[in-house]
């Protein structure tokens, strides 16, 4: 009994640390089995676009949507970076946990002129 | 996935573009948490108490680190796995400070009971940490992960930390009502050092993470404030270390300060926007600290020196003591064994002396009786020599009984004097008995040892009286009811740097041996020792050399 005592506490958390990391690892660094989220380019003429500054001042702007994806995915298309990988900006056909994410002109300021 | 807005950070960390808060406020309380936690860790790695101090410093550098390289990585999947870690991390914390709050106010491991408490509140944490309940996803634009961060997951790890403060102000309250003030101190640096610990780290962090949640990134940097109550903590450990010696880390701790107060001046060199006159300043500033804690460390040195020589001074005369108690003790048992074996032959001696002297075997010679009687003085004063020897054995061996009974000690003392006064006749003395008790006299004592007290009193007066008078008086206080008999008499008096040592073991004052050369020095020891025991006393005043002296034997009334 006191030898469960002594170590009880080391074993459970131990155990489940190690568990812990290993989930971790092969989660995030093995299996990239995580949503990432990041801006794409947007066509005002048309959809709703998010307004984006280019300098503190904001007079240069841009306009973009959010995209959503599974990382393996992006990845395996356009390997660690998205920087000019235009498969990133789009939905594959039939792709799950993907979504694209429009300006919704009732919440915020969206670029939305152009096409209506 | 990497964050293609963010520049790759340089020396792992260094990212120019972050606030220098970020490093100084990280960099620091790393190091001093390190530092801190195995220097603790191996001085007394046997203690559990230093063991839980150095996980929880090594889980929150650990923290602190991930926290780093959150900040300044731009790889998604290093960036979420370390993210894992941050609640995980929390948790134990919370739980490791509660454990080792038990075992500072307890000195012992906590029971299977509170252990398995502990684990069932880390358990959500560790089960659900790698799941999207923790996090789930990566704003590669904004290189955070803030926005699939679970509100849920995060207030329960931060809730933890508030049970934590809680359990621990009750467990110290508690320890700190049952110490003593002394101790006290100890507790309340503890307690107000683990405090602001946890509440600062706890609830700065969950602030800076609701703040980014909500898109304040700005308000997010909170959490950078949260670290320095580690570092303060490192200081109450480092000041307990020093001044209570509560890791039972040895006193070199003056290092831990030093180094301490050297990495906080480097610190500032974290600081990104420094420019070349806060450099040379903050590295003057570090060479002379350097140069004044060189000077310190020597001075502690020297005096830890001179503590371990007077520890081992005072560990030998212990030693010492010990021994000569215990030889003291080896002595009584041998004084009383040979006295109870020159008791019996002196018996035999004295009666066959009484009886020559008596004439049982026919008269004796004019030569022959004085030879007799010199026997019998000799072992009569042999045999009182031999009883007071015995009596000290009885006293020093706790042996000596006591039979407590009503007497009145006026007739006692009146049956004393009538017995010496024929004796006081011959040394030529006046033997006076006086009294002023208005009450019965009556005292609750063991009557022989009271006889025995007042028969050596009055026999040291006529011993120590060359001539004059010596007076037994009887008073009494009726308010603390207690009778005096104060034996006052005309002789040689005693000096007032002797009279506190009359009572002492073989003690004789200087001038006694020119008048009597027999005593033993054990009379006044003894009577002494047996009035104090019957809940009496004696005490004794004198005019000095030459100018007589009064002992007074107090003896409480009967009950």
């Amino acid at each position: 009994m006191e030898y469960v005592n002594k170590y009880f506490f080391s074993l459970v958390i131990g155990t489940l640390l190690l568990l812990l990391i290993a989930s971790g690892y092969f989660r995030f660094i093995v299996l990239n089995d995580y949503l990432v989220t990041y801006e794409v380019p947007c066509d005002s003429t048309m959809e709703a676009c998010f307004i984006g500054c280019d300098d503190e001042a904001c007079l240069d702007t841009y306009h973009y949507s959010m995209i959503e994806r599974k990382a393996y995915a992006v990845r395996a298309q356009c390997g660690t970076s998205i920087l000019d990988c235009s498969a990133a900006n789009v939905c594959d056909v039939n792709e799950k946990s993907c979504h694209l994410t429009l300006c919704d002109p009732d919440i915020e300021v969206c670029v939305t002129d152009e096409f209506n | 996935m990497i964050c293609h807005w963010f520049p790759e950070p340089t020396f792992l960390f260094y990212t120019p573009d972050l606030p220098g808060l970020l490093f100084y406020a990280h960099i620091p309380a790393m190091i001093i948490a390190c530092f801190v936690g195995f220097y603790v860790f191996f001085n007394a790695r046997y203690l559990l108490l230093n063991r839980l101090l150095f996980a929880i410093a090594m889980c929150f550098a650990l923290w602190v680190f991930i926290n780093l390289l959150a900040w300044t990585n731009i790889h998604s999947d290093v960036i979420l796995f370390s993210w894992t870690f941050f609640g995980v991390l929390q948790a134990l914390i919370s739980v490791l400070s509660i454990y080792f709050i038990y075992v500072f106010t307890t000195q012992q491991d906590i029971s299977l009971h509170i252990k398995s408490i502990l684990s069932l509140l880390l358990l959500p944490v560790l089960l659900l940490a790698s799941t999207n309940f923790n996090v789930g996803g990566f704003n590669l634009d904004s290189c955070d992960a803030f926005d699939y961060e679970g509100v849920l997951f995060l207030t329960y790890y931060s809730f933890l930390g508030l049970i934590a403060m809680i359990w621990i102000a009750v467990l110290l309250y508690n320890h700190w009502r049952q110490q003593t003030t002394k101790t006290r101190n100890q507790t309340l640096i503890l307690g107000v050092g683990i405090e602001l610990f946890l509440f600062s780290f706890f609830g700065m962090v969950y602030l800076g993470s609701m703040a980014a949640i909500a898109d304040f990134y700005d308000s997010s940097q909170i959490e950078f404030y949260g670290l320095f109550g580690m570092t303060f903590f490192m200081v109450v450990i480092a000041v307990l270390i020093v001044r209570y010696k509560t890791f039972n880390v040895g006193a070199q701790a003056a290092e831990v300060l030093v180094i301490g107060l050297l990495i906080l001046i480097a610190s500032q060199y974290t600081y990104a926007n420094s420019t070349p006159t806060t450099v040379f300043l903050t590295t003057l500033t570090l060479i002379l600290s350097a140069i004044a804690g060189i000077f310190l460390l020597r001075s502690v040195y020297k005096e830890i020196e001179q503590r371990s020589e007077v520890q081992l001074l005072s560990d030998n005369l212990q030693r010492a003591n010990k021994r000569l108690r215990s030889l003291d003790k080896m002595k009584s048992e041998f004084v009383s064994i040979a006295s109870h074996q020159l008791r019996s032959p002196l018996t035999s001696i004295r009666g066959y002396a009484s009886m020559l002297s008596e004439g049982a075997f026919g008269k004796l010679p004019q030569k022959a009786q004085e030879a007799i009687n010199r026997i019998a003085d000799s072992s009569t004063t042999m045999t009182s020599s031999i009883e007071d020897y015995l009596n000290v054995s009885r006293i020093e061996a706790g042996n000596m009984k006591y039979e407590l009974s009503e007497f009145k000690l006026a007739e006692e003392a009146l049956h004393i004097v009538d017995d010496k006064r024929s004796e006081a006749i011959k040394k030529g003395l006046l033997l006076l008995f006086k009294s002023k008790l208005v009450s019965s006299g009556v005292v609750q004592a063991d009557l022989g040892k009271t006889r025995q007290i007042l028969h050596n009193l009055i026999n040291n007066a006529l011993k120590y009286t060359p001539k004059g008078t010596i007076t037994v008086l009887l008073r009494e206080d009726i308010d603390t009811r207690i009778i005096y008999v104060d034996i006052t008499d005309t002789g040689i008096g005693i000096k007032a740097d002797e009279l506190e040592q009359v009572f002492g073991k073989f003690q004789r004052a200087k001038n006694a041996n020119a008048v009597n050369v027999t005593g033993t020095g054990l009379g006044l020891f003894v009577a002494h020792k047996m009035a104090k025991q019957m809940g009496g006393d004696i005490t004794v005043t004198s005019g000095g050399d030459g100018l007589g002296s009064t002992f007074v034997l107090s003896l409480p009334m009967q009950t």
